[in-house]
């Protein structure tokens, strides 16, 4: 390890921390404003900390709001997505990976010809698809989407895992005796948690905040997801600050606990392939 | 424990041919090593008889039974790979019980197996640790473990010492044939390192561009080599081949004509006249470095040398003789130093000659 002196630790932890800072203020902020009572929301607006705080929002948007039903909706769309992506992806993944096959090349060129459009150009054709089948106004219909969508990027991952898992390791345990599906659920699997976790947390978060197609396949509110139900709180003349950001908070606690959990595969799966062990 | 035969085997990749009609017959018991530079289809060859790959055309026994479409797991050989592939999240008693697992034995005797492996391997004291907590020469022998508990019909190794450093793998090599003379398993062994192909084989094949050049003893291959790609691969330093000219002379009337190997104008020795002979006369001779001996600059034909490159045990002198390079090897330590004259001398009988062309033998 090189020598630097103090100066030199001293400028990397400020940059660390200003960049903590400013990538964590505007939850700071959220956490803040969802404490505030109402009349100071305003009067106290640029002070750090409310001179009174409150969870009356909270109890509010848990007792007087649609916000349960669309954070249960939110839970259910999100979990689904990230279960049928993962195992889709860990199979498409898998097969670039480990097989050569007639096609392959320009499967993976339209795969990634997909994520060049901007979602904006397709809302429209997707309504229409999806409206015949019954599949707007439901979960169902947004977990299909949210699937296809969110499939070829997670592919790639899965891709790039199972790349990085030597071929030989297969191999010997196909010799022990294992059979194909044996040796990978067996070897590789064990191998690529870091790597089905990475990619669970990636699908986990593009679904659960998905805005987009939330909004424009689900009129009902008995089929919204959580970030449809913050834009309730927006109604024609005024912005109930308060409640909005409560519901926030309370929308970002599954993905912190979801996070806590996968967090050590998460990092390790990240670092994969840059530090070989 | 059971022969290998391999009928007229061929693989190739979409156009490109990688192995050309191999055939080979490896007893019960024996070692055999594949050995070649890489590209020559060593590797492959070994993947196919594993089950790794698919053939092209032929067939391969194990035993009485042709295994040419079965999978590598009903195969019943074990392979020890040049990465090792310990699976890295299991401990080494996993890794060289899972095989045995697969099958459905039972605990005691699967710890048994693993016990007695392990003893005879020395490594009871790894039996807890990951993969990533050996060094390398542990790593090796807990791959021998895992091929050895099973008891399979053949062990394939694929390079396994190539990621060792001289000293371990020369101790690896001993222990590996000494543990196989042991167990009495075919084993064929793939290696790009001719020494290791001339320590450990009981027969060496040799391998270039997808055809098995030669197929013998290790001393077979190394005193009649039967092309210059062979002569030219098996030993260290490596054959001289000189240029060279097939004369025929009548010494006294009424004697029988005798053949002389002429390099420019210094007649190096006399041969047997070949059966097949090329119209011109010219030959490839080979010599090897240490069957040259050295004289004094007035006796033997006259050599200059170039460099002197001391090993320990000996020293290799580059020479120039008539325009030519030529190598010797000696025990002895060298009279004469750089660039001066020095007297050398070879018997018929160590002179090999080669069709320049076609690189095959002329006996």
């Amino acid at each position: 390890m090189e020598q630097h002196g103090k100066w030199y630790w001293a400028l990397h932890y400020f940059l660390l921390a200003a960049f903590v800072i400013f990538a964590l203020f505007p939850l700071f902020w959220l956490l803040k404003v969802s404490v505030t009572p109402n009349d100071l929301l305003y009067g106290e607006g640029v002070r750090p900390w409310p001179s009174r705080s409150t969870a009356d929002h909270y109890a509010s948007v848990i007792a007087h709001s649609q916000f349960p039903l669309f954070f249960r909706n939110s839970v259910i769309v999100a979990t689904t997505t990230a279960v049928f992506s993962t195992l889709l992806a860990a199979a498409a993944g898998y097969g670039f990976s480990r097989f050569q096959f007639r096609g392959k090349y320009w499967i993976v060129g339209l795969m990634l010809v997909t994520q060049m459009f901007p979602l904006v150009m397709i809302i429209a054709p997707i309504f229409s698809l999806l409206k015949p089948l019954g599949l707007t106004n439901s979960l169902t219909g947004l977990v299909i989407v949210y699937t296809a969508f969110n499939l070829p990027f997670a592919s790639f991952l899965m891709q790039s895992f199972f790349d990085a898992i030597p071929k030989d390791l297969e191999e010997a345990a196909m010799l022990d005796g294992a059979s194909r599906f044996a040796a990978f659920r067996r070897i590789v699997v064990p191998l690529t948690l870091p790597g089905l976790a990475a990619t669970v947390g990636f699908v986990f978060t593009a679904a659960w905040s998905e805005l987009l197609f939330a909004l424009m396949l689900n009129s009902s509110s008995a089929a919204s997801t959580f970030p449809v139900g913050l834009l309730a709180f927006v109604s024609k003349f005024s912005v109930d600050f308060g409640q909005m950001m409560a519901a926030g908070v309370l929308a970002l606690l599954p993905v912190c606990i979801f996070f806590v959990f996968i967090q050590r595969h998460l990092v390790q799966g990240l670092t994969a392939g840059a530090v070989k062990g | 424990m059971a022969a290998i035969r391999i009928h007229d085997l061929c693989k190739s990749y979409g156009d490109a041919k990688v192995l050309r009609s191999i055939n080979l017959n490896i007893d019960d018991g024996e070692f055999a090593v594949l050995v070649g530079p890489s590209g020559c289809g060593k590797s492959t060859l070994l993947r196919l008889i594993a089950g790794l790959e698919e053939i092209s055309s032929g067939e391969i026994r194990i035993g009485e039974r042709v295994i040419n479409g079965l999978a590598p797991k009903d195969r019943d050989v074990a392979m020890v790979f040049q990465s090792y592939a310990l699976y890295p999240h299991m401990t080494v008693r996993e890794n060289m019980s899972f095989s045995l697992k697969l099958r459905g034995m039972s605990k005691d005797r699967i710890n048994a197996a693993v016990q007695a492996a392990a003893e005879k391997l020395e490594i009871q004291a790894l039996l807890e640790r990951k993969p990533r907590a050996l060094s390398g020469g542990q790593r090796q022998r807990v791959a021998m473990g895992r091929a050895m508990v099973r008891e399979p019909k053949a062990f394939l190794f694929d390079e396994p010492l190539s990621n060792l450093d001289a000293r371990l793998r020369e101790q690896m090599r001993y222990e590996i044939r000494k543990l196989q003379r042991d167990l009495g398993t075919t084993s064929i062994y793939v290696t790009h390192d001719q020494i290791e192909a001339m320590t450990m084989a009981d027969r060496i094949v040799a391998m270039h561009e997808g055809i098995a050049q030669q197929i013998g003893t290790p001393a077979e291959l190394y005193d009649n080599p039967a092309n210059l790609f062979v002569a030219g691969f098996i030993g260290s330093p490596a054959m001289n081949f000189v240029d060279a000219t097939l004369v025929h002379e009548r010494l006294a009337p009424g004697n029988a004509s005798q053949s002389f190997v002429m390099a420019g104008r210094e007649r190096l020795g006399t041969v047997d006249r070949p059966r097949a002979l090329r119209d011109d006369g010219r030959v490839t001779v080979g010599i090897r470095p240490e069957r040259i001996a050295l004289r004094a600059p007035s006796s033997g034909l006259a050599a200059q040398i170039d460099l002197l490159e001391p090993t320990g045990l000996g020293t290799i002198l580059h020479l120039r003789l008539a325009g030519q390079r030529l190598k010797v090897f000696t025990t002895e330590r060298p009279a004469a130093g750089l660039k001066e004259a020095v007297g050398i001398a070879v018997e018929s009988r160590d002179l090999l000659l080669f069709d320049p062309d076609t690189g095959v033998r002329m006996r």
